[in-house]
């Protein structure tokens, strides 16, 4: 079974690489826009310097933007639950706020922060902080009445009944809104450096696609998908720890 | 009477609290802006944006109705896919090992990344638009409801394995009902953004719609416009969460219920 | 251009041959089909196609031309190189870094006569020539990198005399605010005019007269393309009807400004700035060289020149060879107006 898991996707990955070196080779997608593979894994060799620049710069804003909007996001969930007032008057606007295109916006954080990576972490913390704020409530209202009920009658503190009930019901809730953080804090910290930035994958792909060097465009995108992967799997790992019980309903199921 | 599920009186006591503090944000705007602490070309008062709505309205309409078609069309055709493909995987372990791990990879795929190919493919307009949103939606909807899926109360599967259910009522009595949560909280975040994804979709492949108008305003230093255009979309946003909001009321009246105090 | 039957049926059942039988004209299966991508959205820059679209000189020299708009991630080379379009209008400095990816091109008009694009500088700060940008803080963009280097390169500059800072592709706002003395790149008469109506007097320094010309807005097909005898033809024709679109520009830039605002072919048109535009524009347009043989006509010289600051700029890794991409055969065959 150990051996499924890794062979498994493993055998369609490479499958989609395949396909990807034919479409390149015979000419079925153009080169400009599409690189072969080939070309794109020779330049971590050939320049990996300017890569690993550029991804440092990226995972930076990105790494900030995720733990500082997660935070948030989180610590706001807790209020909103232990206070209806707020949770009705903040949450709608919360909504409203996060309905804005940020991309929209980036420009006039720019000038308003300058061109650092702040702006960039300020457009990251924003697309994550709403899924965890919304992903949170919902786990942690999802507790069960019943148990809540018997919290109650024992005379739980709200502080007993947030870390003993509420929370591990939202867990599972809490790691899919982290799980989807983990990818998009990448691609946010990277459309904010589309708008304006002299350093960064975003710079890169934008940079590099005006001179049609498609290697270092999609060498940009690889990485930004690996970072993602690699933040999603450590957070596998870390929901395993944290949820054992889950994990024992899931291989009985089988 | 009650409307949607709810007492009216509850309704207003749930409008009053976001309006008042609204209310309040956007006099502090306009009295900053009057002052000159807000640079106009950064962000017009509150006054200007509606004066711009008002005599752009035919514009922002036509654009608006463009940029809602494609989201919710790409939305819906995402979601669908991304339902159906969840069930497929949950019944099965094989296809779960192989193809999970790639759906999840794929969400760390910047989707702007594969535009200009999917425009390349398709041509620029409408269709590669609704594709790339489609494809936005399609895997939120896989990851969430998979695991919705399989979340379920073990209590419940051994009683209806003990019953000798069969895997069709054991997906339709507990399964789905289960995924419901997981179900909405993907729609909502899907929801907003889909509109995002289609306005991305539209800077790179195509010339209509809201995320076109917000560039051209910003090229052509319409900053009225530009900004009269980000509120149109944000509107449009919020009233694709609220319909979803209210779908779900509706189909999980026992999620509603308040936890005891 | 394949003729397909199912789409004569169609158009028969669409009552479009009544039309055209009515009319005697060309009906719609007659007409040969040509794809163009154009170099930018719709406005007066690209007046002349729209108008020979709309009123009909396409449609008279037997062409079905489509028009397709630019937009800002799928360009106009890219389009072309993987076949979705005939013909592209671009900037050369791209086709020339396509080209050197093994892209084969052929070049066959030259709308721009000298580079429109520019650097626009506060009045304020002082700059009327590069050397004054000593010391001072220079907005980029980030495709202007390059050619920002390298324009302080042929200006007897190094990159430590100034400082600069990256900005967004359709930015004047930090300019306006006053936290760059000057940006690089806008084009001569777009931005200038809009910051100018924001309240800010601004110097405009074409790149063309530092070392930076180029033919912008070049009409341009694959080898594969321009190799076929019959695809020449085409290419005549629609130069043809190009041309006789453009002189109702050349004669007045104002009115062919209010013809592309009134004709709402594209929204958030403003007709000052349009028509601010038409009368810059026609200058950049004209050139002793455009007079004697007719408008988009090509210069190998100006082409040459790019090609090399192209390679200077290290978009390049050599000089890309021209000559050869350029060819005046169909601008002869096409008896273009002379302005």
């Amino acid at each position: 079974m150990r051996l499924l898991r890794v062979l498994g996707p493993a055998a369609v990955f490479l499958a989609a690489l395949t396909i990807w070196q034919a479409a390149t080779a015979y000419g079925w997608v153009d080169r400009l826009v599409l690189p072969s593979p080939i070309s794109v894994a020779r330049l971590f060799w050939t320049d990996p310097g300017l890569l690993a620049f550029n991804a440092g710069v990226t995972a930076t804003e990105a790494i900030v933007g995720l733990v500082a909007g997660n935070v948030l996001g989180l610590l706001l969930a807790i209020l909103f639950v232990n206070s209806p007032i707020s949770r009705r008057s903040v949450l709608p606007v919360a909504t409203g706020a996060q309905s804005i295109p940020i991309a929209a916006v980036t420009p006039a954080l720019i000038i308003a922060f300058g061109n650092g990576m702040e702006p960039k972490i300020l457009v990251t913390i924003f697309l994550v902080f709403f899924p965890m704020l919304v992903n949170a409530m919902r786990g942690l209202r999802s507790a069960d009445a019943e148990v809540g009920e018997l919290m109650h009658n024992l005379s739980a503190s709200g502080f007993q009944r947030l870390w003993m009930v509420r929370l591990p019901a939202a867990l599972p809730f809490i790691f899919t809104a982290l799980k989807f953080s983990a990818c998009s804090s990448f691609v946010a910290a990277i459309v904010a450096e589309w708008v304006a930035s002299d350093r960064g994958l975003g710079h890169l792909i934008v940079l590099a696609s005006s001179q049609y060097r498609a290697d270092q465009v999609w060498a940009a995108v690889l990485i930004c998908t690996a970072s993602s992967m690699a933040l999603v799997g450590l957070l596998v790992l870390t929901e395993r720890r944290a949820m054992p019980w889950l994990r024992l309903s899931e291989r009985d199921l089988a | 009477m009650k409307v949607a599920g709810r007492d009216p009186r509850d309704m207003l006591a749930a409008i009053f609290p976001p309006a008042l503090l609204i209310a309040a944000l956007l006099a502090l705007w306009a009295w900053l802006s009057a002052r000159g602490s807000i640079p106009s070309y950064l962000l017009p008062s509150p006054a200007l944006i509606v004066t711009s709505m008002a005599a752009n309205g035919s514009v922002l309409l036509r654009h608006g109705l463009v940029t809602t078609s494609e989201a919710l069309g790409g939305f819906a055709l995402g979601a669908v896919l991304g339902l159906v493909a969840s069930i497929v995987l949950a019944s099965s372990r094989w296809l779960r090992e192989c193809f999970f791990p790639l759906a999840l990879a794929s969400q760390a795929v910047p989707i702007a990344a594969i535009t200009p190919l999917i425009v390349l493919l398709i041509g620029r307009g409408q269709p590669a638009i609704l594709t790339v949103v489609a494809i936005g939606a399609f895997f939120p909807m896989l990851i969430n409801v998979t695991r919705g899926l399989r979340a379920a109360d073990i209590d419940y599967h051994e009683l209806l394995h003990s019953l000798a259910a069969s895997r069709l009522q054991r997906l339709r009595m507990i399964e789905l009902p289960g995924a419901l949560p997981y179900f909405f909280a993907a729609l909502k975040i899907g929801a907003s953004l889909s509109f995002i994804t289609a306005m991305v979709g539209e800077w790179i492949g195509s010339n209509v719609g809201l995320g076109y108008l917000i560039v051209i305003s910003g090229q052509y230093f319409k900053i009225p416009m530009l900004w009269a255009a980000v509120v149109t979309t944000s509107a449009l946003t919020l009233i694709l969460v609220g319909v979803v909001t209210l779908a779900e009321r509706l189909s999980t009246p026992w999620a509603q219920a308040e936890t005891p105090p | 251009m394949k003729r397909n039957p199912l789409r004569r049926l169609k158009s028969a059942a669409g009552g479009v041959a009544l039309l055209s039988a009515a009319c005697g004209a060309a009906s719609a299966a007659d007409m040969t089909k040509l794809s163009v991508v154009l170099g930018y959205i719709p406005n007066v820059e690209m007046y002349g196609l729209e108008y020979a679209l709309h009123e009909g000189l396409y449609k008279a020299e037997g062409l079905d031309v489509t028009l397709i708009p630019a937009g800002q991630g799928v360009n106009q080379v890219q389009m072309v190189a993987a076949g979705v379009v005939d013909v592209g209008i671009d900037n050369p400095e791209g086709i020339i870094a396509a080209a050197a990816k093994d892209e084969s091109f052929k070049v066959f008009a030259g709308q721009f006569q000298k580079q429109p694009i520019a650097m626009t500088c506060r009045k304020d700060s002082g700059v009327t020539k590069p050397a004054d940008l000593k010391g001072k803080t220079i907005g980029v963009k980030t495709n202007a990198e390059p050619y920002f280097k390298l324009f302080l390169a042929k200006n007897g500059l190094e990159p430590s005399d100034v400082t600069t800072t990256a900005i967004g592709p359709n930015d004047i706002s930090v300019l306006i605010a006053g936290r760059i003395a000057c940006e690089i790149t806008t084009f001569a008469f777009n931005e200038p005019r809009l910051i100018e109506a924001a309240g800010v007097p601004v110097t405009v320094l074409p790149l063309g007269d530092y070392g930076l010309n180029a033919q912008a807005d070049s009409y341009f097909v694959k080898n594969s393309f321009f190799d076929k005898p019959e695809n020449q033809e085409i290419l005549t024709k629609f130069l043809r009807a190009t041309g006789k679109g453009w002189v109702g520009f050349y004669k007045d830039p104002k009115a062919a400004a209010k013809y592309v605002v009134d004709n709402h072919f594209v929204d958030g048109l403003d007709i000052d700035q349009q028509t601010f535009q038409a009368a810059q524009q026609v200058k950049y347009m004209s050139s002793p060289l455009t007079a004697e043989k007719g408008i988009l006509w090509l210069d190998p010289a100006i082409w040459r020149q790019t090609a090399e600051n192209v390679k200077a700029s290290g978009v390049t890794p050599d000089v890309v060879p021209t000559d050869g991409m350029l060819t005046t055969s169909i601008l002869e065959k096409a008896d273009l107006p002379k302005f």
